[in-house]
């Protein structure tokens, strides 16, 4: 085991192959064993599996949004008088659980990167993945996509559980014909719950990777995201949060035309991403440039 | 069979790093050569760590640069079998478990879930894999630490302060890993203000103080040179008779600091 001199010139960029260490170095032979692609993203998916606290989240935002959905259209009795044509949203009504699953994502998307920058684990990420931007965008990939499936079976869930309790309340034909649920507008607010609960959770990584801390990142998600709309007393200052602020996503779930809904979905969705975008750019940029 | 082999080394080139003000390492330069074993030593705040993160491209130097086989850490595909490191045992994410952590180490690189097993079991933590990285004492965290370092078998290893929190059973587990990593080849830099556990494990002794290499000398050249005239008994000798390490180490401070540097 005499080691031999260097080469003069740097090594071909071939990583030495496993083996078990008792034949250590020895192992770099033609046969080199097969190895699997190195990859960023299961990586992030072994630790969205193995943290209980992340998966514990993941559960309540499939559930809870149904109970809340349901608590809030069961107590909701329709005031149209009967026999009239009603204005209310009742698909927008019956997915009103929204609200607590933008949370809970925003959670989710938050503790990706804070947990791991509060232990300082974020060092071995970046150490194992030197190219930094390939670890917060598999990040965003794993928190995407496991809000986004979870997103869209609650918000399914939820119309299906919260309708009957809505025409219990009052909201039937005449006045609230059934809802067509294969209509385009009944799926685009179905699917685009999940959609923009998926975009909250980028947001929340976008964020947490520029602040560093989950306890800054999650206020800051969500209070850009909900009280631009809690704020919106006037029809002027409502007209701007419901176009112009992270709010704006929420207009996704409208499946009627209403006089105080001043954005299309489409148009609402666009600035939510919009902002998501905007927010793991900086975080890409500020991680790659920092010291960790 | 080894002759198709890279030689890795581990290189300082002129490196400088500033924080603000503080100038945490200025000019260092040295090479730490592949089937040794280099000691990075010197007080604590002396510039150790910051060398070590400088080397796995977590922090980048102010000037100079550090080179892993030949090459910047970012140019290094699948680093983990390039370089293993141990630097914060604690910083795992304590909801994760042992073999979870090692798990998604190995995805980044593309080593397969046996392999993890088979190290939690050199490591002795076999039994404990199983458990929440949270409850495992500094010990075992060092332990998994190793694990982790040692994941993609790399031919280059640095390991900083590795012996915090080993029991004497782990400590005597540590230094016959350490001799057997040199005996197969590879490059490893070891940091500790801890002399003594350095003594029987280190060729090459590289004290750092004030952010500058203020000693860069074979074990064995120090001893010899520095320990002859201790004369402050058993503290200064080994068990062996020979001057002890830390005796020479501390006499060299202390000059260094009479000469006003």
């Amino acid at each position: 085991m005499t080691p031999t001199p260097a080469p003069a010139s740097p090594p071909a960029q071939t990583p030495p192959a496993q083996s078990p260490p008792a034949q250590a170095l020895a192992a770099q032979s033609p046969t080199v064993p097969k190895r699997r692609r190195p990859s960023a993203l299961r990586s992030e998916w072994i630790k969205l599996l193995g943290s209980r606290g992340t998966l514990v989240a993941l559960g309540t935002l499939a559930l809870l949004p149904i109970g809340f959905a349901a608590l809030v259209v069961g107590n909701t009795p329709s005031t149209d008088p009967p026999g009239q044509l009603g204005d209310d949203d009742i698909v927008a009504n019956t997915l009103v659980g929204v609200l607590v699953a933008v949370i809970i994502a925003a959670v989710v998307g938050a503790v990706t990167v804070g947990n791991e920058e509060r232990s300082g684990m974020i060092s071995t990420s970046y150490a194992a993945i030197p190219r930094r931007h390939h670890v917060i965008l598999a990040k965003t990939a794993v928190a995407a996509l496991s809000t986004f499936v979870l997103g869209v079976a609650s918000s399914a869930a939820s119309y299906f559980v919260a309708r009957p309790l809505q025409r219990g309340q009052g909201y039937v034909a005449p006045s609230y014909p059934e809802p067509d649920v294969l209509a385009g507008s009944f799926v685009r607010a179905v699917v685009g719950t999940g959609v923009l609960t998926a975009l909250v959770a980028v947001y929340a990584v976008g964020v947490a990777t520029v602040v560093r801390r989950t306890a800054i990142a999650i206020p800051v998600v969500v209070g850009t995201l909900l009280l631009p709309g809690l704020l919106a007393t006037g029809e002027r200052v409502a007209r701007f949060a419901q176009n112009w602020t992270p709010f704006a996503g929420f207009a996704i779930q409208h499946t009627v035309r209403r006089t105080d809904y001043y954005a299309g979905p489409w148009h609402g969705l666009a600035v939510t991403a919009a902002y998501a975008a905007a927010a793991l750019i900086a975080g890409v940029a500020l991680s790659r440039r920092r010291d960790v | 069979m080894r002759t198709n082999l890279p030689q890795p080394d581990l290189a300082f080139d002129g490196v400088t790093k500033r924080f603000g003000a503080v100038v945490a390492l200025d000019d260092v330069t040295f090479t730490a050569p592949p089937g040794e074993v280099t000691a990075l030593v010197g007080p604590n705040g002396s510039g150790k760590t910051t060398s070590l993160r400088l080397t796995l491209g977590l922090a980048r130097p102010t000037a100079g640069r550090v080179l892993v086989a030949g090459r910047p850490y970012r140019h290094l595909d699948a680093p983990l079998t390039w370089i293993g490191a141990l630097l914060d045992a604690a910083a795992v994410n304590p909801g994760l478990t042992g073999r979870t952590h090692l798990r998604w180490l190995a995805a980044t690189a593309g080593l397969s879930p046996a392999r993890v097993d088979a190290l939690l079991e050199q490591v002795g933590l076999g039994a404990a894999g199983r458990r929440r990285v949270g409850g495992y004492s500094l010990g075992m965290r060092q332990r998994l630490g190793v694990a982790a370092a040692l994941l993609g078998d790399p031919p280059i290893l640095v390991l900083d302060e590795p012996m915090n929190g080993l029991d004497p059973e782990g400590m005597v587990w540590f230094r016959d890993l350490v001799g057997r990593l040199r005996g197969e080849g590879r490059t490893v830099l070891v940091s500790s203000h801890l002399l003594r556990e350095l003594e029987d494990i280190a060729d090459r002794v590289i004290v750092i103080r004030h952010g500058r290499i203020a000693v860069d000398a074979t074990v064995d050249s120090l001893i010899t040179d520095g320990g002859g005239a201790d004369r402050r008994g058993d503290d200064g000798r080994g068990g062996d008779g020979r001057p002890s390490l830390e005796a020479a180490y501390l006499r060299l401070v202390g000059s260094l600091d009479e000469a006003g540097r």
